[in-house]
């Protein structure tokens, strides 16, 4: 891993274990083999985790421009977003100004970026590398479910943890075998429609599949129309999807882990800079957040909220005001059980003899190890887990501490 | 494979592909593809191997491959092994009550996006799911059932009796259950939801 001389981060630059880390994995263990996990599921019983996959590769030069970084405004002309524009994370990362809101929970300990993550193989095609994102394998075709509901399975040996998914479909990061839930807006419900599903249940009970299928939905959307009032939210509202996932979560005997998925990343035509393409999925990220935050009320401070991306964009700005497919990006972390600190990771620096094959921007850690480090300090999840059944063949990725 | 092929322009391509295609790992792939699309997703090993074994004979000729399956008994089973994917249950309603979509955006793609399969946008370069588990989804089931119950609405037709309908759309495969559910239905339009949303219409 690169030092640079500009950042030196410690504690996040290597995967030893902490005196705490070694002693919470051995509590997990020695409890696991010899009682029942009353003291760790209480823990870590309440704790909510939200994933947001950003689709077709966000920029994480633009979301969390280096502003320190002497070489960032020349490789980016056009579309690098001008330092006094930028919204104050610490003296050598901005934040886009359309973060408002990760904006504000920086400032109060409540939000941190990773900004020079990737998975574990170089790979340019957005399928493969969202497969891997989501598969957690060491490889591609590594694995055919996706880690989280790995996680949920890891979890579910020792207490009950469910998870939502917003969208038609389960996204591959929550397929498997675990039984997951989906929502999406769309849903209404009339008296002519409820005899329809009254009758259909009926008609469904020798169904092994469709029967409980379509009790599942219909209980989501009654609760989702409750969080609503019966109105009926936009597709592309993102304030008001993530207000109702976080909903999900907040409510009793609500699910643990929600997953959303925002697309339109893929910003290879006028990409633009403080205003434009980029600006406004940034936006709705911001706003996806924000959304968050609202909707789980007084459960925000045992949240831990992650949004990735399957890679970053070319450190220089293309031909046409964009940039094309690259590798490493910018993870950003928000919650209010996220502990404090600073950039997490190593930043490898924008030097021409330091990008990843000449263009990109290289990866200095490994998304895995935040994903395992959040998996396990936050919902608890075995070591011994994370390493083997997870994220497969994951050892030489180790769990980063001190994130929760 | 193992093989280098000399450069000769289009011709060395086209010998990479008679190679490709000539490689029993390819009639291994085609036979069990057809066999998941056309009859379970759990295709009867029999069955497959017996594609496998038209394809190999045949040199690869699609059209005996396509025969051996026509000729095939599993794929005749009167018990429907295949769940409908988004297309084939929205196709099949408009079939089925003689109508032909008006408008592309409400009538097509919204419903399709709605169900889990915004058209043109399969999420891997390999195409759609060919499995029941991706497709059952709680949230797209109900939005199965919601747009049923609207396009039953616009779309019952007048001068067929629902149970009628039912015998012609689904001929032998209409279980009693489903019968007496539509024939119990208090409107023509909540029958013709029954109808599509009932397990055998699900299924093909």
């Amino acid at each position: 891993m690169n030092q640079s001389p500009l950042h030196s981060r410690p504690f996040a630059s290597s995967g030893r274990l902490s005196r705490r880390g070694l002693l919470t994995a051995g509590a997990g263990l020695s409890f696991t083999l010899i009682a029942a996990p009353a003291l760790a599921a209480s823990a870590v019983g309440q704790s909510k985790l939200v994933v947001i996959v950003c689709r077709g590769a966000m920029d994480g030069l633009s979301a969390a421009p280096p502003i320190g970084d002497p070489d960032y405004l020349s490789l980016r002309g056009p579309i690098a977003i001008p330092a006094d524009h930028t919204l104050k994370l610490d003296g050598h990362f901005g934040l886009h100004p359309r973060l408002i809101t990760v904006a504000a929970l920086a400032a109060a300990g409540e939000a941190r970026i990773a900004p020079a993550v990737a998975i574990p193989q170089r790979i340019r095609s957005h399928f493969e590398a969202q497969d891997l994102l989501e598969n957690g394998g060491e490889q591609l075709y590594g694995a055919a479910s996706g880690w989280l509901n790995r996680a949920l399975v890891a979890i579910t040996a020792d207490r009950r943890v469910t998870a939502i998914s917003i969208g038609a479909q389960a996204p591959l990061i929550l397929r498997g075998p675990a039984p997951v839930r989906s929502w999406s807006p769309g849903g209404r419900s009339t008296p002519d429609l409820a005899r329809v599903a009254a009758a259909l249940q009926d008609l469904y009970q020798s169904d092994a599949i469709l029967g409980s299928a379509l009790a599942l939905g219909l209980q989501t959307e009654a609760t989702a129309e409750g969080f609503n009032s019966g109105q009926t939210l936009q597709e592309r509202d993102a304030r008001g999807l993530a207000v109702t996932a976080a909903r999900f979560l907040a409510a009793d005997g609500g699910p643990s882990i929600a997953v959303l998925s925002l697309d339109g990343f893929d910003t290879h035509a006028a990409q633009g800079a403080v205003n434009g393409q980029l600006a406004n999925r940034l936006g709705a990220l911001d706003q996806t957040i924000a959304g968050l935050k609202d909707g789980l009320g007084s459960a925000w401070g045992k949240t831990v909220v992650i949004a990735a991306t399957e890679f970053g964009r070319t450190a220089h700005v293309n031909g046409t005001g964009g940039t094309d497919h690259g590798t490493a990006s910018t993870m950003i972390l928000a919650g209010g059980a996220l502990k404090p600190g600073g950039i997490i990771g190593d930043w490898p620096t924008l030097q021409p003899a330091r990008l990843f094959e000449d263009r990109d921007l290289a990866p200095t850690l490994d998304v895995r190890q935040v994903f395992k480090g959040v998996l396990r300090d936050h919902l608890g999840v075995e070591p011994a887990a994370l390493e083997t059944r997870v994220f497969p063949d994951s050892r030489t990725a180790p769990p980063l501490d001190n994130l929760v | 494979m193992g093989r280098t092929y000399p450069e000769g322009g289009a011709e060395q391509a086209r010998a990479v592909l008679r190679d490709l295609a000539a490689n029993p790992r390819t009639a291994d792939q085609i036979a069990r593809r057809l066999a998941i699309h056309f009859v379970a997703d759990a295709p009867p090993p029999a069955l497959v191997a017996r594609l496998r074994e038209a394809y190999l004979r045949s040199g690869g000729d699609l059209a005996i491959v396509a025969a051996a399956l026509i000729d095939a008994p599993e794929a005749w089973s009167p018990t429907a092994g295949k769940f409908k994917q988004p297309y084939e249950f929205l196709v099949s309603s408009y079939r089925a009550v003689g109508v032909v979509p008006a408008d592309p955006f409400p009538d097509v793609i919204q419903p399709l996006t709605q169900f889990g399969q915004r058209p043109f946008a399969a999420p891997q370069p390999n195409g759609w799911s060919d499995q029941a588990s991706d497709w059952i989804a709680p949230d797209a089931l109900v939005k199965r059932m919601t747009w049923a119950s609207n396009f039953a609405l616009a779309h019952a037709p007048q001068t067929t009796a629902p149970a009628d309908l039912a015998g012609a759309v689904l001929g032998d495969r209409l279980t009693p259950p489903t019968r007496l559910a539509i024939a119990r239905a208090e409107t023509r339009p909540e029958a013709l939801a029954l109808l599509l949303m009932s397990p055998e219409f699900q299924r093909r």
